[in-house]
Order: structure tokens, then sequence, then C-alpha cells
């Protein structure tokens, strides 16, 4: 039988082939909505910038042309981040792009940025801290205050709490059986995972970050994230279908090829059968 | 003594046996040759490749938009009798789902009657074949409506679409170029589409 089944393999197997099509629209342009221009800000404190931007769209934040941070873009059509920035005059920029590769540029936001009042004592040079694992260069005015990790560090007890999906890009498709998830919100926050409202994760430390691996079942999976910090609660949602791995198969159409060192293999049980006998 | 005697006796007497049976096997055909069906020994390996995934990127206008795309799909067998190639979707239609919402049907064209896409279709064509006329499809981006005819490929329990049947060997990889075809027009909503199939390629 396993003989007559290796033959089989031998003649008969398909293939397959993901088609992906990525339609894109060029005609939205991400635009900055936090902070306002001409807001002034305070040196070394997480500020929240967030805006709209097409839904998927790949939306990366500069600091005086500087590429700072990069996140995507919710299915609400929503991003959102965090820059700390040093003393001084900064623009923001806001370039999106999308699956096509399409780069869509908004308009820059100038805020200025003061000296807190009783600034720590500082020996540190670092000026500013990126959201994301995107880090670039940043501005070269002087720094005055430490710089603050992004998930250690106690932002503005006036931030409002907002939640950003990093990872993964909403996709329609994956063949994974889990996928990672990875996120950022705008003060130290617990999050709570659920897949089709079953929860399976939950963080138990309050941090500005978070990562998950999360089960996915073939079909449908609306991958739900709930932020809570205090009273403040935040929901969002991604939708990914698993579909089958598809792999090689034989069909059964009853031609079977039985090599001849098979017959030998036959041969030997035969003899050693007779001989314990 | 006698039980030494009588299993000498079974070992002499399954030599026998055997160099009988391995007899009859060298004389009736000799090793290394011989033939099942149409299938001569040792020849009906067959192998399939193709690109494994192929990307129709769009950005729409209101008139509509297309892109054309290639996949390769290499074929290779010793059988001196060939080989057909055929394929199906992974799911009943071919429908491609967005990941924000939002369909791209397959196009009305069939297998038997290709037609032109449409707005907000795609499809297959393989130069050459059946009703598909000979081209040559090139690949593009963003671009008018094709002139080429399109079919709709097969859902998984429909009849696969044969994509090439040759009734002679491969012995190096046969290719065959599988065109897919992508018309979107502004009311699509943006996001990414996927669809599956599966090629098949079996020994005449």
């Amino acid at each position: 039988m396993l003989i007559g089944l290796i033959g089989l393999l031998s003649v008969w197997f398909g293939n397959g082939v993901s088609i992906h099509a990525n339609i894109c629209s060029p005609t939205v342009t991400p635009v900055i909505m936090t902070p306002t221009a001409s807001t002034t800000l305070t040196a070394g404190q997480p500020t929240l910038v967030s805006g709209d931007a097409q839904a998927g769209d790949v939306v990366t934040i500069s600091d005086n042309s500087v590429p700072y941070a990069t996140v995507t873009a919710d299915d609400s059509d929503n991003f959102a981040t965090q820059v700390t920035l040093t003393a001084g005059d900064h623009t923001l920029g806001v370039t999106s792009t999308d699956g096509c590769g399409n780069v869509t540029t908004g308009a820059g936001v100038t805020v200025n940025v003061k000296t807190p009042p009783s600034p720590p004592s500082s020996t540190n040079s670092s000026s500013a801290v990126p959201a994301t694992t995107t880090p670039a260069p940043q501005s070269s005015t002087p720094p005055t205050v430490p710089s603050l990790p992004l998930g250690t560090n106690t932002p503005p007890a006036t931030a409002k709490l907002a939640l950003t999906i990093t990872k993964p890009r909403p996709e329609a498709t994956t063949t994974e059986t889990s996928v990672y998830l990875e996120g950022v919100t705008t003060k130290p926050a617990t999050e709570t995972i659920s897949v089709n409202g079953t929860k399976v994760a939950q963080s138990q430390i309050a941090q500005t970050s978070f990562g998950f691996s999360v089960p996915l079942r073939v079909g449908t999976n609306a991958i739900t994230v709930t932020a809570t910090s205090g009273s403040e609660k935040v929901t969002k949602s991604l939708g990914l279908t698993r579909v089958a791995q598809h792999t090689w198969y034989a069909t059964t159409a009853g031609k079977v090829v039985i090599g001849g060192t098979s017959l030998v293999v036959v041969l030997l049980i035969v003899l050693i059968i007779m001989v314990i006998i | 003594m006698k039980r030494v005697g009588l299993i000498l006796s079974i070992i002499a007497a399954s030599s026998l046996c055997l160099v009988t049976m391995a007899s009859e096997n060298v004389h009736g055909i000799a090793y290394g040759a011989g033939e099942y069906g149409t299938c001569e020994y040792d020849t009906c390996n067959i192998s399939l490749t193709s690109e494994g995934s192929v990307t129709l990127d769009v950005t729409p206008t209101a008139s509509t938009s297309c892109s054309v795309s290639r996949d390769e799909v290499g074929v290779s067998t010793a059988s001196s009798t060939g080989y057909t190639l055929s394929f199906t979707d992974t799911v009943a239609s071919a429908t491609m789902t967005g990941s924000h919402g939002g369909t791209i049907n397959a196009t009305a064209g069939t297998t038997a009657s290709p037609a032109q896409l449409t707005a907000n279709s795609w499809g297959y064509r393989v130069d050459g074949t059946g009703a598909f006329g000979n081209g040559p499809t090139a690949a593009r981006s963003n671009g008018a409506i094709p002139s080429e005819t399109y079919a709709a490929i097969p859902g998984v329990n429909d009849t696969p679409a044969t994509l090439k049947s040759v009734a002679q060997t491969a012995p190096s990889p046969d290719t065959t170029d599988v065109w897919y075809g992508l018309c979107v027009n502004t009311t699509i909503p943006a996001g990414s589409y996927a669809s599956n199939v599966v090629y098949t390629a079996v020994v005449n």
C-alpha cells in the first residue's frame, strides 16, 4: 500500500498561486489634526500627534524634515503616535504611502517647544525618542532635559488616551496560524486582546506599548484591542482572514507504478518470515 | 541434528523459491524497464512550478484603470504522452474581497467565451489557448481596459479550466504564461484584495 502511494505521489500533484491586488487611492492627503499650528509644547514631554489618512496607508511623521516615526492608519482612517521634542521651533510633517507605493505629502504643522520651568538636572545629549521601531536622527537643537523613553515614562496627565495598532497591516487574507500584534498608546494602559469575541491575551502591566502573539482560526478573525487607563477606555479593531495553507497533493486516478527495487524488499520480508518459522 | 537439518531444508527451499521468483521477474521483463498503461517505467514523474504570487496594483480612476501581471507556470515530465495543466480557484467563487470592504467580481467571460474586462472585474487569459486568441499579452499598470479577452477562473467546485495540454515529453520545464488582469474604478474601496488558485498537472 505504501509503495503504491509513493507511486501515486510521483505521478500527479498541484501547486497554488496567490493573486494580490492592492487598490490604492491617491487622492487622500494625510492631515495632522493634533497638535495644531502654533501650539506651544513642553520640551522632553511626549506629545500626541494624530490625524487622518487613508486606512492601511503607512504614515511617516517627520520632525524638521527628518523622518521620526512610522504608523499605519487604522480602519477608521486615523493615525496616532507620540513625539518628544527638544526646545525650539519644530515643523511636524506627514507623508503617507499606500500599498501601491504612492506617496502623498500633507501639510506640515509648526509648533513651538519651550523648556519646562524647572527642568531636572541632565547630562543626556539625546534630543528625542522615536515612537516606533523606525527611529531616525533628530534635529540638532541642544536638549535641556533628558530623553524619556517611550513606554517607561509618564506622559502629561492631560494627554488623552489614544490607541494605535502598528502591526500587522490590515490584509485581506493570511495563511499564518498566528499574527504578532503591536501597538502604542498615548499613556500607560493595560490591553485586552480578543478574537471573534473571545479573550486571548491581556497585559499585566500598564505601559505605552504592547505586543502579543494572537492565534488565528481559518476564516474571519475580528481582532479587538481594548486599552484601559484609569477611567479611560479605547477600543480598536482589525480584521484578518486566514485561509488554509495549500499543500502538495495527489489525486487518485488509478495508475500505480511499483519499482523493481520493491520486489527485492518483498522477497527479503518473505525470507525473514520463513527463517523465523 | 534433525532440527538443524530441517531448518537447512527450509532455507534451501526458500532460496529456490526466491530464485524462481526472481527468475520469473528477469525473464518476464528487464529490471528498470516495463510499462504500466501508457506510463513507462520510471517516466511518470511530473513537477510543477509557479511564481507563487502575482501582484496587481491599481490606482483607480473614474474611467477605470487596469493592471495586468503574469504567472509563469512550468511543468516537467518524462512521460512520452505529455501532460495536461489545469487550474481552479480555491473557493466557490473567484470574487475578491477587500480588506476594507468592497468586492471585485470575476469577469463575465468564460474559458469557452472570453470577454473584455469591464470595470471592477478580473480574470485570466492564456495566449493561444482555446478562444483567447494569440495576443501577445503584455504586463501593464494603471492602463486602459485591455483589448485582449479574459475569462473567469472556475470555482473550486467547477470543472477546472485547461490551460495547456501537450502530447510529448517535457524533460525541461515547459512554461505557460498565465496572465491575470484586473480593472477597477473609484467606486471600489481602497485596500488589499486577494484570491488563490491551484494549478494541477496530470500525466496524460
